[in-house]
């Protein structure tokens, strides 16, 4: 399970309309709002760093968002898998993935 | 290659077209962003040495760039005092960069749909007076490489030249707001695109910061 | 809370990126300024320079909340307003306005108090000091930026009602040479053209002046015409290289107080080549020297201008040969020549002959009177044209700028002000010695006990000596010591220096009229009402005026209403001036508060338009009745300086001495003070608006690339710049564009160690008593390494209360 914090930039005045769009995505919780400067910290929980790509792709297509980035990263098991070495990351893989478009 | 130096390696290289933001530069004499985020090991040197306090740690995170220096332009430019090259460790910033007319950080963008000089200029050769706008000449002022880094195109329409410094005093002196009429656009960069200008400008029109 | 070992680290990762992202969880609604409600536009002029460009202030409720220019404009031509002047009204609701009375207590505090203690102590003292000191123990030293209605109401207090001409003011220090230019080569202060010659010229000189940062509308006037006429020929001369020179075809560098040599030398090349017009200088010239008594010839003129070859003008001014040639040709072969100088020509030890020289160069190539062609001095404060020249507040004055010791005037003016009757003094007279000058009255101002100054007690306004007198260290304990008061909307340093603060009322809380650089005299309609329990000016001078016996002299003093005190102090003006060549009788309070122009005198009834161009017959109403004032015309004088006996202006026979400090082996280097387009005079306003102020927000010292190279000076090391008088503590700006040996301080920071004025020469000029700012000997040193400098520094509340300047 990965864990990640995020920040949203969205069009303050669009909270409203942006809601039901948030709340479709299952993985995603909402833990802090500053609605007048269009800002929400969001915490996403997923089963790999792939699922959380599809859920960032989605998020910035999406009109009445600015931006969204993430914070920082929790691993979690993965972290203790790692380890014992019972997982590879083939970061090769990963860099090619990591291609964030800029609108 | 060992689970730590993997790691490493992944800390150290990726794609440098990312996260940009204008305004946003890298102290006096850094190299090449992807070097330049393999050399700096976050010793704060150049933070400390700064006499003006202009070079500060990275706050937002994205690509694991905590604790490296950046200049936000918007609070206040680098003042080209050169302290800063000298004293980093790794090289990340060019020590044998020490003419501050040689610097390089980045390079100044005027916008001209908010330039008051741009937007006066607009109403006389249009013929239309309505009383908002006024000469302004403020970046031009406050260049330390006023003439050769900067001019006024028909005397009003500041100018940047190959010279410019970038280093952001223009920026600080810039009395519009919230968005500033002229703007760094750090080195490095491959195109405005993926400067995260567009971004910028997107969220400061909705009242972001 | 139970937390589980997720929820922990879900909890946390928001935390942080809560925190980075700047959320604030206290979030209440911080209401976003959407675009400005204005409920009106009132009609005014800008608060800062002598350009005089006239606004709008936007009000809502009783707040300024915006400003534009005006488009009907004939200053500031479409609207147009620099960045300092579209920002200016913020100072009006600036927290640390001054809002009450203080008076200073026993032990140095300054303390709040009534309008009713504050007045009566000064009623008290100024008793005192004319019974046991004189009538001239007590002064009034007034500025160029209170309104006209206001200085004419304390020149007529002092000079009708004490029998005192102890009334000047800041022009002293800006204008006063100029003002003895005009007077000497023509007859009569202030330009003969306006602002409407810069579109017609073909030719302009612009000298000792920073149009682009001093005057930036006119520098627009001026770089728009070049570009809409490229065949516009302009000069520009300076001992630094500024924004200004961009404009020039021609750029002339000249070393700090030596550009009379230049002035004679392109006059010799004018001469010498024929370019000068035999006829003009024929019926409208006349050589002299001196005070211009003694008429000289022609042919001394020339023997006169003999030693200043271009190679004797190199030599000594550092302008190249062959600049001199071109700027004499470019000059005199135009059609129509215009030039324009400011502080560069009068803040100079031999500034009113520098002025002189100028006003020669026009008169030997007869450019005056056509359109296009004028010597234009450009004024620095918005009134100090309007409110201390016209109305005579300074020292040797009377108004309508006439000498107070011309008998026939005097005489006239005391029986217009009934003086004989009214005035407090036995002499029951106007004096008719001139009082004493800015410098001297302020050398001349100390303690009781202290006999060497004979002078107890100043009234000030709108002004801060305390920051901008040359070689200030020698004026501020005499300013301590006296009794002074100070009159202002800000602390400043000569409010800490001051026994009693008024809290004064911001130009769009009062009103008034300001005159500006082109006698062009226009109204600003109040506004606002004021903060706290600040007042207008001339609602001071008329307790004054009532607590001293002169209710009566002063006619508005019973007034409650400040328009109506204005408009009453105005008529008075206007009727006193109405037979001189400054004539403003035309210009009537409903006038002025209709139109949307202002009047430029003469305008000697409400038919006429207004004058553009004087001297010329069909432009100057004064052609048509000159006897009304004074003056002879012949009838077939088409153009004539009706001041002048003949109505010939003068050409001056002038040296160029070295009377400025002298560089010497420990002191090499020349400093010349000027200003920044974003800061006003002694920031105490500029300083407080942060959008402007982010340009300069303190002072610096420019510094050539060769010279920093040879004394190992790096950009923004911190260096100590010193005369012999004093010192001060800057941040380095190296530039590759400036004269070597030639530095540049601006004026404008209020911080202790970098006030400028501890540095500057206080060698007057001997005619005008002027400052020569512009020409200090000082040396360099190296202090350390680039610091940081806490930029804005700003005088405050408490820092008033100690006698130190910090």
């Amino acid at each position: 399970m990965i864990f990640t914090s995020a920040v949203l930039y969205f069009d303050k005045d669009s909270y409203k309309k942006l809601l039901p769009f948030i709340e479709s995505h299952t993985e995603v919780e909402v833990y802090e709002k500053d609605i007048d400067a269009g800002k929400l910290i969001l915490v996403i929980s997923t089963e790999d760093d792939a699922q959380l790509e599809v859920i960032q792709k989605n998020f910035l297509a999406n009109d009445l968002v600015i931006d969204f980035t993430y914070h920082a990263i929790h691993f979690g098991e993965s972290v203790d898998k790692l380890i014992e070495g019972k997982i590879e990351i083939d970061f090769e893989d990963i860099n090619s993935k990591k291609k964030n478009k800029l609108q | 290659m060992s689970l730590i130096n993997k790691i490493k390696l992944f800390l150290n290289s990726f794609d440098d077209n990312e996260y940009y933001r204008i305004n946003r530069m890298r102290p006096p004499g850094a190299v090449d962003e992807k070097l330049f985020m393999k050399l700096c090991v976050r010793c704060s040197k150049c933070i400390e040495i700064c006499p003006y306090r202009v070079i500060k740690r990275s706050d937002l995170t994205k690509n694991l760039e905590a604790g490296t220096p950046y200049i936000y332009a918007e609070e206040k430019g680098c003042q080209l005092c050169m302290n800063c090259t000298s004293v980093c460790p790794t090289g990340a910033l060019d020590n044998k960069l020490t003419y501050f007319r040689d610097t390089r950080i980045g390079v100044a963008i005027v916008d001209d749909t908010i330039c008051l000089n741009h937007l006066l200029y607009n109403q006389e050769e249009a013929g239309i007076a309505d009383g908002t706008v006024a000469v302004c000449n403020q970046c031009f002022n406050s260049c330390p490489l006023k003439f050769d880094a900067i001019y006024l195109e028909d005397m009003i329409l500041p100018t940047i030249t190959d010279k410019c410094t970038g280093c952001g005093i223009c920026t600080e002196s810039c009395p519009t707001s919230p968005q500033k009429a002229i703007n760094i656009l750090p080195n490095g960069m491959a195109d405005i695109n993926s400067a995260g200008y567009k971004q910028y400008l997107k969220r400061i029109e909705k009242g972001g910061r | 809370m139970e937390l589980s070992r997720r929820n922990f680290i879900k909890s946390t990762l928001a935390a942080s990126a809560a925190v980075a992202a700047g959320i604030s969880t206290n979030s209440s609604a911080v209401a976003q300024t959407q675009e400005v409600v204005v409920e009106r536009w009132v009609k005014g002029v800008c608060r800062l320079c002598g350009t005089g460009c006239s606004v709008y202030v936007g009000v809502k409720g009783n707040r300024l909340v915006a400003m534009k220019g005006n488009v009907e404009s004939m200053t500031n031509t479409r609207g147009y307003l620099c960045v300092k002047g579209m920002n200016i009204w913020k100072v009006a609701h600036h927290p640390d306005r001054l809002t009450k009375p203080l008076i200073r207590d026993g032990k140095g505090v300054l303390r709040p108090a009534s309008w009713d203690q504050a007045l009566t102590l000064i009623e008290k003292k100024f008793k005192e000091y004319h019974k046991k000191y004189g009538y001239d123990s007590v002064a009034y030293y007034g500025s160029g930026q209170c309104t006209t209605e206001e200085s004419y109401t304390f020149n007529k207090l002092w000079k009708g009602g004490f029998g005192s001409n102890m009334v000047d003011g800041n022009p002293r220090l800006c204008m006063a040479s100029a003002v003895a230019g005009y007077m000497s080569s023509l007859g009569s202060d202030e330009p003969a053209g306006a602002y409407a010659d810069i579109e017609k010229s073909k030719t302009i000189f612009l000298v000792g002046s920073n149009l682009s940062e001093a005057h930036p509308i006119l520098f627009r006037r001026v770089t728009r015409h070049k570009k809409d006429n490229p065949d516009v020929k302009i000069i520009v001369c300076e001992p630094r290289k500024t924004l200004t020179s961009s404009v020039a075809d021609l750029w002339m560098p000249s070393l700090p107080g030596t550009d009379l040599a230049i002035f004679n030398g392109m006059a010799r090349e004018i001469i010498k080549n024929g370019w000068y017009d035999k006829e003009y200088v024929k019926t409208l010239g006349r050589v002299t020297t001196g005070d211009g008594s003694k008429e000289l010839t022609w042919d001394d003129y020339v023997k006169h201008l003999e030693k200043y070859t271009p190679q004797y003008v190199e030599k000594k001014t550092g302008c190249p040969a062959a600049d001199v040639k071109n700027a004499a040709k470019m000059f005199a072969q135009s059609d129509a020549t215009l030039s324009m100088w400011c502080m560069g020509l009068n803040q100079r030890a031999n500034g009113v002959w520098a002025n002189n020289l100028i006003h020669n160069l026009h008169i030997i190539t007869g450019n005056y009177g056509k359109p296009g062609a004028d010597a234009f001095s450009l004024t620095g404060q918005p009134n100090a044209c309007g409110g201390v020249r016209e109305t005579g507040s300074l020292a040797h004055l009377l108004p309508g700028a006439r000498p107070v010791a011309n008998k026939k005037w005097r005489e006239f003016v005391e029986g217009y002000w009934n003086v004989q009757k009214y005035s407090i003094n036995p002499s029951k007279a106007i004096n008719p010695k001139p009082g004493m000058h800015a410098v001297k009255l302020f050398s001349s101002l100390g303690g009781e006990k202290d006999k060497t100054k004979p002078v107890k007690a100043v009234i000030m306004s709108t002004t801060n000596p305390a920051q901008t007198l040359p070689n200030v260290n020698k004026f501020i304990g005499g300013m301590q010591d006296a009794f002074t008061v100070v009159i202002d909307i800000f602390p400043t340093r000569t409010a800490q220096c001051a026994s009693v603060v008024l809290p004064a009322a911001f130009i769009y809380e009062k009103g008034g009229v300001f005159g500006c650089s082109e006698r062009r005299s226009f109204l600003t309609d109040k506004a606002v009402n004021a903060p706290g329990e600040a007042k207008a000016d001339i609602w001071i001078a008329a307790q004054i005026a009532k607590r001293m016996g002169l209710t009566k002299l002063i006619g508005w003093a019973n007034e409650t209403n400040i328009d109506r005190m204005n408009e009453l102090a105005w008529n008075d003006y206007i009727g006193c001036t109405a037979n001189t060549e400054k004539t403003l009788k035309g210009a009537t309070y409903k006038r002025l508060k209709e139109s949307t122009v202002g009047v430029q005198w003469p305008c000697p009834d409400e038919k006429n338009p207004g004058t553009y161009k004087r001297y010329v017959r069909g432009m100057d109403p004064i052609f048509d009745n000159p006897k009304r004032y004074g003056y002879t015309i012949p009838d077939d004088a088409k153009e004539f300086f009706y001041a002048r006996p003949h109505g010939k202006a003068n050409i001056f026979l002038r040296d160029d001495p070295d009377n400025s400090e002298q560089t010497s082996k420990a002191y090499p280097f020349i400093m010349t003070t000027g200003r920044v387009l974003e800061q006003w005079h002694t920031g105490s306003m500029t300083m407080r608006i942060p959008e402007t102020a982010a340009a300069h927000p303190h002072s610096f010292v420019e510094i050539n690339e060769k010279d920093a190279n040879r004394l190992k000076i790096k950009n923004g090391d911190i260096v100590k710049v010193e005369s012999i008088r004093g010192s001060n503590i800057l941040p380095a700006k190296i530039v590759n564009n400036t004269l070597e040996g030639v530095i540049f301080v601006p004026m404008h920071d209020q911080k202790a160690d970098r006030m400028v004025n501890f540095i500057c020469s206080d060698i007057v000029d001997p005619i005008s008593a002027e400052p020569d700012y512009k020409v200090s000997a000082v040396k360099i040193t190296k202090v350390s390494g680039p610091k940081k400098i806490d930029g804005r520094y700003l005088v405050t509340r408490e820092e008033m209360n100690k006698k130190s300047f910090s």
